[in-house]
């Protein structure tokens, strides 16, 4: 594995919103990607920087802490984590109804505040559609396969924390 | 500019972009015209793709909301556009023809079928292609709301409405017409006798025990048969409900045995995507534990709700017709109770449910640790999985106390509000007595009856964890029967008495995620009893070449021909007839050898199930069993070793006599001797028949008329053994690397042979028969 440190690398942005970085040794990768290697339990440690090439994938090195990298960096770093992470944060749950009843009769549709604006999502069978991971973080997958997370169950409004335990703990 | 106006391909345009086009691009007719819900700036919201044949748009909107064009891109500029499925969002990528590929705009997995159509749409553009026929999408596309329907549902969230429950179950048990209607009759006439009991206490302090002017007891005769009406309403009323009780059990067995058959016929219908995506403990959970909860619910909560109202309103005339006065007072707690069910009780569900689905977590840790004991023993884990058992035991036991803690306030607090009924009847009655407006009997009886008429809500909090766990039971199961089959058997399919086993592959593309293709446009034609070999890396399409030719899963795209005849169009009883499998990892049911090997053919004789032992190796190591064929294979075939276990499944395809074999790396994991046992049984078997071998050591493909080199879903090179190894291509390569591999196993095995330290893999079994694992040579490729 050829860990990166701050010092090892040096990324840029092309003015058509490519990732390159320049390495220590003067070597120039072009086209690059960031992958989190453990996204739900350490989101900021650990960063694959890749090169794809249809199926295969190249691995430049990874980014074990992002402790000491410039601000600049960092928000280039943050920015390719983020185009390829998609994963919303339930702020808050509006609604919740289900075609017939208001037990779980048809498919759940919620109305949700997320910390990418508001949404509506469907889920069917709620209960293995839900997982908490060892960080203690919930993932909920809609029908259409979009995720979303929620950090912190203790931060929603009770009527949301109801609904979620009430499906879940 | 033109419009082709399409539903699900073209969108609206809101008047900005309209004249955005109209400044820019006047006169090119739009293909596609489609809006996104995510924008650039990663939050929910709206851009447009719009297609032409000669650009390809993206409009952003501005923070003031304005719209302005983010990408204009000439289609001559373009070798081809594809969908890239990143982690809850989806991009569509433009490849230039000179410079790097880009993404041009983004979308939730919502959009994803339009937006793979517009990136197939746009490549067909720039290659001078036909367009896709737009049925291949709408066919996704819901009727009712014109939004996709998710892959795996097969039906539209959004529009589906669901039948309740309860109602659903009484729809399995309306096939028992005859036995409901007695058990409503039964119920109805033991109700009727449980009205006489209060009765009675009114007449015996009205009329038995009423003095005359004398002080005596003029009615007194009358006690020795009012006593034998109230033991005769008691013994009606109870041996009613005996009957009753047996009748409910009888219809609630019967009714939830359908449940169960209709469910495991359902599993059995469904696809194997349906599998890939569930655990096998959470389907044998709805199969055994749930429908057992639903059989509770039949058999004691539906009975006592039904006989509880019937109570309820036989009883409330009869108090109205005692005193309407007093009802109005008794009444006073049904609005407290009313308000506590709706309130309070939902409260509650969270805490069953908590209590409900804690216990199922905690048995599959003990299911998924129970079945991976090898592991678990191998690697020494099992303080580690004694102290995962203990966290979700405790977790198990918290969520009991605590509802025993809450349920201890809320249920005495509850039956406190009920009971207040008694006391207003005493209160409010003994005024009325007093003001010579009611009898003491009356009074009685009427406390008689309000304990009856309080009963069904008092049953229904007593059953509530009965309620809830039958009700979240029941739903799981009419979960797995409304999932619909991806894979459905055309109406007028074909069958294929006599087949030839050509197999031709036209153009497919699949994906078993429809966006992420394994196999990309693979053409290949494979004649009848010709032996093709596959070769290629791990994950580069080969099994799935073979999932698709059984037609586990259906492509996406092209077709495959059987004997000329698509596959979709054959009738699927015929097609797993003509299909013979020998897979790498044999699955042995638990039974005797003999049952295994018959398992493909039902009525096979004795001597033809050891004519298939013989063909194919395997007589002379049950021979050596002490029970031969009768040998107990214990469970998934575990007390046999990897080659008698292959050798078993090959007897098994040879009994099968199928047109066409499927050797899916059938002689991995087998040492060199056993290895050639089976090669000599497997040309036995593949005489006369259309083989595909994927081949996990590629000496074993030199007898296979072609050999097919799969890289990355595609067809990279063709050829016989020794053209490809003339060719010095990717398949000799492949050998190359393999042979330097051998030599250096081979080397490096006697030396640790010699210093007395042979690693034996997981597999290996101290007895377990002649075949071990070897595994030194093996290169997957």
């Amino acid at each position: 594995m050829n860990i990166l440190k701050k010092d090892d690398i040096k990324f840029e942005k092309s003015p058509t919103g490519v990732l390159n970085c320049r390495l220590k040794d003067g070597a120039v990768h072009e086209h690059l990607h960031c992958v989190t290697l453990f996204p739900l339990t350490l989101p900021e440690q650990y960063i694959s920087v890749i090169k794809e090439f249809e199926m295969e994938v190249e691995e430049v090195g990874v980014i074990i802490s992002l402790d000491g990298f410039s601000t600049d960096q960092l928000e280039l770093v943050r920015k390719a984590v983020d185009e390829r992470y998609f994963v919303p944060e339930i702020l808050d749950i509006k609604r919740l109804s289900t075609k017939q009843s208001k037990r779980g009769h048809g498919f759940d549709e919620w109305i949700i505040t997320t910390d990418r604006g508001e949404k509506t999502m469907y889920l069917f069978n709620p209960r293995e559609n839900m997982a908490v991971t060892n960080a203690g973080v919930i993932i909920i997958t809609d029908i259409e396969k979009n995720r979303y997370k929620i950090t912190n169950l203790e931060k929603l409004s009770q009527d949301a924390r109801d609904i979620i335990e009430g499906i879940m703990m | 500019m033109t419009s082709t106006q399409n539903s699900a391909l073209n969108t609206d345009i809101p008047d900005q972009v309209k004249n955005l086009l109209q400044k820019d691009h006047s006169g090119e007719e739009i293909i596609i015209s489609l809006v996104s819900d995510i924008s650039q700036h990663r939050h929910y919201g709206a851009e447009w793709l719009v297609v032409t044949k000669k650009s390809v748009l993206v409009y952003c909107l501005e923070k003031n909301g304005d719209a302005v064009p983010c990408h204009d891109i000439a289609i001559a500029s373009l070798k081809k556009a594809r969908i890239s499925p990143l982690v809850g969002i989806m991009s569509l990528i433009v490849e230039p023809k000179e410079g790097k590929p880009y993404k041009i705009i983004s979308f939730s997995q919502t959009l994803n079928p339009f937006f793979a159509h517009a990136a197939d749409a746009i490549s067909r553009i720039v290659n001078s292609e036909p367009l896709l026929d737009k049925s291949t999408l709408t066919g996704k596309i819901c009727k009712s709301c014109g939004k996709p329907v998710p892959e795996d549902l097969n039906k539209c969230p959004r529009c589906t409405d669901r039948k309740g429950t309860l109602l659903r179950i009484s729809q399995f048990a309306m096939a028992y017409k005859g036995k409901l209607a007695l058990i409503l009759f039964t119920m109805a006439a033991s109700t009727g006798f449980g009205l006489i009991p209060p009765y009675m206490n009114k007449l015996f302090a009205d009329v038995i025990f009423k003095q005359d002017l004398t002080g005596q007891y003029p009615n007194m005769k009358w006690l020795g048969i009012a006593c034998l009406v109230l033991f005769a309403a008691y013994a009606l009323q109870l041996f009613l409900g005996g009957i009753q009780e047996r009748l409910c059990g009888t219809l609630g067995f019967n009714t939830v045995a359908d449940v169960r058959k209709c469910i495991y016929e359902k599993l059995q219908e469904l696809s194997l995507g349906f599998f890939d995506k569930h655990q096998t403990g959470a389907l044998l959970a709805r199969v055994n534990q749930d429908t057992s909860e639903m059989q509770r619910l039949m058999v004691d909560f539906i009975p006592i709700t039904v006989e509880s109202i019937l109570m309820f309103f036989g009883i409330g005339i009869f108090l109205f017709i005692l005193s309407w006065k007093l009802t109005l007072f008794v009444l006073i707690p049904v609005v407290g109770i009313v308000i506590f069910v709706k309130m309070v009780i939902p409260k509650f569900w969270i805490f069953f449910h908590r209590f409900f689905h804690r216990r199922s977590k905690l048995s599959a840790v003990v299911a998924d640790s129970l079945s991976g004991i090898r592991v678990v023993k191998a690697f020494g884990q099992e303080q580690m999985e004694t102290d995962k058992f203990q966290k979700y035991s405790l977790r198990y036991r918290d969520a009991g106390i605590e509802l025993v803690k809450r349920w201890s306030v809320f249920h005495p607090s509850f039956h406190l509000l009920i009971m207040s009924g008694a006391v207003i009847v005493w209160y409010v009655g003994g005024h009325l007595i007093f003001d010579g407006k009611m009898t003491l009997g009356d009074v009685l009886a009427y406390s008689g009856y309000l304990m009856t008429f309080y009963r069904p809500v008092f049953m229904l909090t007593r059953m509530l964890d009965l309620i809830t766990n039958a009700l979240s039971a029941s739903e799981r199961v009419f979960d797995v029967m409304d999932t619909e089959p991806m894979i459905r058997e055309a109406p007028d399919a074909v069958g294929l008495p006599d087949l030839k086993g050509g197999i031709e592959f036209k153009n497919i593309s699949f994906g078993y995620d429809k966006f992420k293709p394994v196999l990309k446009n693979i053409s290949l034609n494979i004649r009848p009893s010709e032996m093709i070999g596959l070769v290629g890396k791990s994950g580069a399409g080969k099994s799935t070449m073979i999932n698709v030719i059984c037609r586990l899963y259906d492509v996406n795209e092209g077709e495959i021909l059987l004997d000329g005849v698509n596959l979709k169009k054959v009738k699927q009883n015929d097609l797993r007839k003509n299909i013979g499998i020998v897979l790498q990892d044999t699955f042995l049911f638990n039974g005797t050898i003999y049952e295994n090997i018959s398992y493909t053919k039902p009525g096979a004789t004795r001597e033809e199930v050891i004519q298939a032992s013989i063909a194919a190796n395997a007589h002379e190591f049950i021979l050596k069993k002490p029970d031969g064929y009768d040998t107990e294979v214990g469970e998934r075939g575990n007390s046999l070793s990897g080659g008698e276990k292959q050798r078993i499944s090959i007897a098994r395809a040879i009994l099968r006599d199928p047109k066409i074999l499927i050797l899916d790396e059938a002689t991995s994991s087998v040492d060199t001797q056993t290895e050639k046992k089976i090669q000599e049984a497997l040309e036995r078997l593949t005489k006369g028949r259309t083989t595909i071998a994927i081949a996990h050591r590629l000496s074993t493909l030199r007898k296979c008329d072609r050999i097919v080199v799969i890289k990355n879903g595609e067809i990279g090179e063709m050829g016989t053994h020794q053209e490809l190894l003339e060719k010095k291509g990717m398949f000799y390569e492949l050998v190359q690397i393999q042979s330097e591999l051998s030599k250096i196993m081979a080397f490096e095995i006697p030396a640790t042979e010699q210093n007395g330290k042979k690693t034996k893999g997981f597999g290996d079994k101290p007895n377990g028969g002649e075949g071990q694992d070897g595994g030194g040579e093996n290169f997957n490729v």
